[in-house]
């Protein structure tokens, strides 16, 4: 069962007093993050901040789950990777129940550890003996989490907890702001393909740019296939799928 | 076989699209409008008297269920057939 004190929600506050130069430094990451609007720099540089801001942590790495995969996203060693591995193999552990149940889970001894025993059993052999997990931000489908291993028993404070909660909610409004910037440059990579697609249709059939659309559209219905896939066929080959003698 | 049945409110409640999520889809096909007038045309379909505007939000959701392996459910509305060539 989990005490009081190895869960907390993600925004709660924790006890436990921040140095003032973490905060210093978190408030420096803040601006580093916001300038970066590619995802995986933006968890690399959460688990490097975390390795270097969080004492006890020795070990940091970040997980995510969509629907049907788990994996690593950004990691500070091979030990955060192999515990991940770990973890998907036994199917269960501190990170897992972090992505599962949306709080954080602080282990204190994993050679004591009775929740995840085939997990705690992995961890040890890895020489780690305590951890933190709390979760970093909900995507679309995909749920991040961060991970700090340790080698000491009881490594993980309050504090440490505030901080890596702190961490937590920079990453989640950088990632949300990275994905939704990497959303848009697709959607007008898209918009551009199927503008051409419609010019093709609109010289080839003498029509308007909504008649070029529907044409489109009836060769999606046809072909059962997306309407960015006809166009981008459209534009390489010159050839569009349309119901048998009308084209 | 094509089910067009679905209205553009009923295709964004099965699909569980954010509003936002849809506009961006619909902003890829070449939507013009803005979000909330994306939600607006949504939510009140009388008054949307944009055909090619409403086709767009509709190719916008069948695309995503196309992704999911169902065929095109919601309705276009007044969709121009293919021209006839020789």
């Amino acid at each position: 069962m989990f005490s009081p004190r190895d869960t907390l929600e993600l925004g709660e506050q924790p006890g436990g007093a921040i140095d003032p130069q973490v905060a210093i430094e978190l408030s420096r990451l803040a601006r580093e993050l916001q300038a970066s609007d590619e995802t995986e720099a933006i968890l690399q540089r959460i688990v490097d901040a975390a390795v270097s801001e969080i004492r006890p942590a020795q070990h940091a790495g970040v997980t995510v789950a969509s629907k049907t995969a788990v994996w690593t996203a950004a990691k500070s060693s091979g030990i955060a990777a192999e515990l991940d591995v770990a973890q998907c193999r036994t199917g269960d552990g501190p990170c897992l129940t972090t992505l599962r149940e949306h709080h954080s889970v602080r282990v204190d001894d994993f050679s004591a550890e009775a929740r995840w025993p085939k997990f705690a059993a992995a961890a040890v052999e890895n020489g780690v003996l305590s951890s933190l997990s709390v979760q970093l931000f909900v995507e679309d489908d995909d749920i991040g989490a961060l991970n700090l291993y340790s080698a000491r028993r009881s490594a993980f404070s309050d504090a440490d907890q505030g901080v890596a909660l702190l961490l937590a909610s920079q990453a989640s409004v950088a990632v949300a702001a990275s994905r939704k910037i990497g959303n848009l440059r697709i959607a007008l990579e898209s918009r551009d393909v199927i503008g051409q697609a419609k010019g093709i249709l609109m010289e080839r059939f003498k029509v308007s740019a909504d008649e070029a659309f529907a044409l489109l559209i009836t060769a999606s219905q046809q072909t059962h296939r997306k309407l960015n896939q006809i166009a981008e066929e459209l534009t390489m080959t010159g050839e569009l799928t349309l119901p048998p003698g009308r084209r | 076989m094509t089910h067009d049945k679905n209205t553009l409110a009923e295709g964004l409640h099965d699909s569980g699209l954010s509003y936002e999520s849809l506009w961006t889809r619909y902003f890829a096909l070449g939507g013009s409008r803005t979000l909330d007038n994306m939600r607006d045309r949504i939510d009140n379909p009388d008054m949307d008297t944009d055909d090619a505007e409403h086709n767009v939000i509709a190719q916008a959701l069948n695309d995503y269920f196309v992704e999911q392996g169902k065929d095109h459910p919601v309705a276009y509305r007044n969709l121009p057939g293919p021209p006839v060539t020789d």
